[in-house]
C-alpha cells in the first residue's frame, strides 16, 4: 500500500514504521483488539495469521478453491490508525496483481490497497461502509475487504509465507 | 495561543475600533469570543477578549496569527496614540498558556487552588494562585466542553502541567492538535486559516452574535460598512455543517447541489470520534444553508452524498449558572 497524507493542516508523507520483531504463532480465530498505547508503553506484537499469503505491500489473501479473500495485515492497520472510510471497487471489476484495488482512509492518511493477486471482484464487504473500523478491530476476519475469483493460481507462489512476512514487517521501518 | 494585555484609560475605545464586540458592555471579570476585522469586513483573527478592569483588557489570539495581529495592532495604535490617547500593550511572553478541558477539569483544578471555582462560570476570568503560581484563569476553551485556559509564568508551566496530570491520577492526559481539531469541529467552532480567513466576514461565518447591539447601531470598527450591510440584507454565502455519507470531505472539497452545480466549498472536515461519522464545515450559497438540505461533496474525484447539519454536531457543555444549578439538583 502507499500512503497519501490528507491531514487538514499539513502535507507530509508517511511510511510504515518498524515494530517489535517477535510475533507468536496465531490461531485462525484470532481477534486483535484495537490497541491504543502511549509512547512509553510496549506495543502489542503485530499478529500474522498462518494459512494466508502476504504481499510486500501488506495485503493478505486467503485462497479457498478458486476464491481469494483479501484484506490488510495487523501491522498495516496499526500503522494506519483508526479507519474513517474504506473505498472498495465494484463487483465485477477486474484487477491485475499489483494494481490499485481499493483505498482506506484513516485519521492521518489515505492509503492505496493493491491487489495481491489478479482476479475479478465477486464480493465486497458491505459492513465496512458503516463500520470502517472493523478493519482495525479484526483485520483478518470481519475486516476483510473483497473476495476475488482467482485468475491465475500460480501468482500465489510470488507472495510471502507467514514467516517471510513476519520478517518483512519487522524490517519495515521509517 | 498568544496572550496579550491592553492597558490604559483608552484601551477599550482603542480595541473597539478593531473588534466587533461590545467591550464597553462587558462585565468586569468576563470575556467573550470576538473577531478582529479588516477594512473589507473580513476576519483577521478570532480571539477571546476579557475585561479584567476598565483599563485592562486581556486578549488571547491564535499563535499562528501572532505576527499579523501584532502588526495590525501596532499600525492602528500609532495614530491613536498620536491623537493623545493613552493605551499601551504588552505581549505575555513571560507566560505560557495551558488549556485544561473536559468534565474532570474543575474537580482536578480545584485541588490546586484555594479559590472556589464553582462560581467561576463560562467566560469568567480571575487572577489567582494555582499550584502556588500567579495565574490568569479563564473558564473558557475551544473544545465545546467545560474547561479552563490557564496563563502561568513560564518557569512554573511544566510543574503545573505535571501537577494537573498527577492530581487526576492519570485520568487527564496530554493531547495534541489532532484532538483539539476534532473537538472544536464537533463543537462547530471555526478554525482560523480554514473556516475563517481574511476574505470571510463574521456574518458569513455565522458569528453575527459577536457583533454587539450597540456596535450594529454605531459601527466604528474596521469593515463596519460591509458587515452592517450583510446584517441588513443577509450574506451571499453562509457557513454550514455537513455530515458525509462517504469519505470525509476536507478543506477545498467542492460542494455541489443535486444537479452537480458548484454551490460552495468545504473549509475543514474530518472524522468525528464522538459521532463516528465524517463531518465537515464549509460555505454554501445562501439558500442552500438550511439544515436537512441534501448536497454532494467531491472527495478525490468522487461524489458522495452529504447533508447540511446544524452545529454543534455534538452538544456543548459550557459551565453556566443554569447548568450548575441542574448539576446540584442531580
Amino acid at each position: 500500500m502507499a500512503f497519501r497524507c490528507v491531514a487538514a493542516h499539513a502535507v507530509t508523507l508517511f511510511r510504515l514504521r518498524g515494530t517489535p520483531t517477535v510475533t507468536t504463532a496465531t490461531t485462525h480465530n484470532l481477534w486483535m483488539p484495537l490497541a491504543r498505547r502511549f509512547a512509553t508503553a510496549v506495543e502489542d506484537a503485530d499478529a500474522v495469521l498462518d494459512g494466508l499469503h502476504y504481499a510486500a505491500s501488506h495485503e493478505w489473501v486467503k485462497v479457498n478453491g478458486n476464491t481469494g479473500t483479501v484484506g490488510i495485515s495487523d501491522h498495516a492497520q496499526k500503522e494506519l490508525g483508526d479507519l474513517v472510510f474504506v473505498e472498495l471497487p465494484e463487483e465485477g471489476s477486474s484487477f491485475k496483481q499489483g494494481e490499485k484495488l481499493a483505498s482506506v482512509e484513516s485519521v492521518k492518511a489515505v492509503s492505496d490497497i493493491y491487489a495481491p493477486i489478479s482476479g475479478i471482484v465477486s464480493a465486497i464487504n458491505a459492513r465496512l461502509s458503516e463500520s470502517p473500523d472493523l478493519v482495525n478491530k479484526s483485520p483478518y476476519a470481519d475486516g476483510w475487504l473483497v473476495k476475488v475469483e482467482v485468475a491465475n493460481k500460480g501468482e500465489i507462489d510470488s507472495l510471502m509465507t507467514p514467516d517471510a512476512y513476519r520478517q518483512h514487517q519487522a524490517a519495515d521501518s521509517h | 495561543m498568544c496572550g496579550l494585555s491592553l492597558k490604559g484609560p483608552d484601551a477599550i475605545p482603542f480595541l473597539e475600533t478593531l473588534v466587533v464586540g461590545d467591550i464597553v458592555g462587558l462585565a468586569p471579570g468576563t470575556g467573550t469570543l470576538s473577531v478582529f476585522t479588516n477594512e473589507n469586513g473580513g476576519v483577521i483573527d478570532d480571539t477571546v477578549v476579557t475585561k479584567v478592569s476598565d483599563e485592562h483588557i486581556y486578549i488571547v489570539v491564535n499563535a499562528g496569527c501572532r505576527d499579523k495581529d501584532l502588526q495590525h495592532l501596532a499600525k492602528h495604535l500609532k495614530p491613536f496614540q498620536d491623537a493623545g490617547k493613552t493605551v499601551g500593550w504588552h505581549v505575555h511572553d513571560e507566560r505560557s498558556l495551558l488549556a485544561l478541558q473536559g468534565p474532570l477539569a474543575p474537580e482536578v483544578l480545584q485541588k490546586l487552588t484555594s479559590d472556589d471555582l464553582s462560581t467561576l462560570y463560562f467566560g469568567d476570568f480571575k487572577i489567582l494562585k494555582i499550584n502556588g503560581s500567579d495565574c490568569f484563569l479563564t473558564r473558557t476553551g475551544y473544545t465545546g466542553e467545560d474547561g479552563f485556559e490557564i496563563s502561568v509564568p513560564n518557569e512554573d508551566a511544566a510543574a503545573l502541567a505535571l501537577a494537573i496530570l498527577e492530581k487526576s491520577q492519570g485520568k487527564i492526559r496530554l493531547t495534541g492538535l489532532g484532538a483539539r481539531d476534532s473537538l472544536r469541529l464537533e463543537a462547530g467552532l471555526c478554525l482560523y486559516g480554514n473556516d475563517l480567513e481574511q476574505h470571510i466576514t463574521p456574518v458569513e461565518a455565522g458569528l453575527a452574535w459577536t457583533i454587539g447591539k450597540r456596535r450594529r447601531a454605531e459601527g466604528g470598527f474596521l469593515g463596519a460598512e460591509t458587515i452592517l450591510q450583510q446584517l441588513k440584507d443577509g450574506p451571499a454565502r453562509r457557513r454550514v455543517g455537513l455530515v458525509s455519507s462517504g469519505a470525509p470531505a476536507r478543506s477545498h472539497s467542492e460542494i455541489l447541489d443535486g444537479d452537480g452545480k458548484n454551490i460552495g466549498e468545504v473549509t475543514s472536515g474530518g472524522f468525528s470520534p464522538c459521532l463516528k461519522k465524517n463531518i465537515s464545515m464549509g460555505y454554501v450559497a445562501n439558500g442552500y444553508h438550511k439544515a436537512g438540505t441534501q448536497v454532494k461533496v467531491t472527495v478525490r474525484g468522487r461524489q458522495y452524498d452529504a447533508v447540511v447539519t446544524k452545529m454543534p454536531f455534538v452538544p456543548v457543555h459550557y459551565y453556566k449558572p443554569a447548568a450548575a444549578a441542574a448539576a446540584v439538583k442531580a
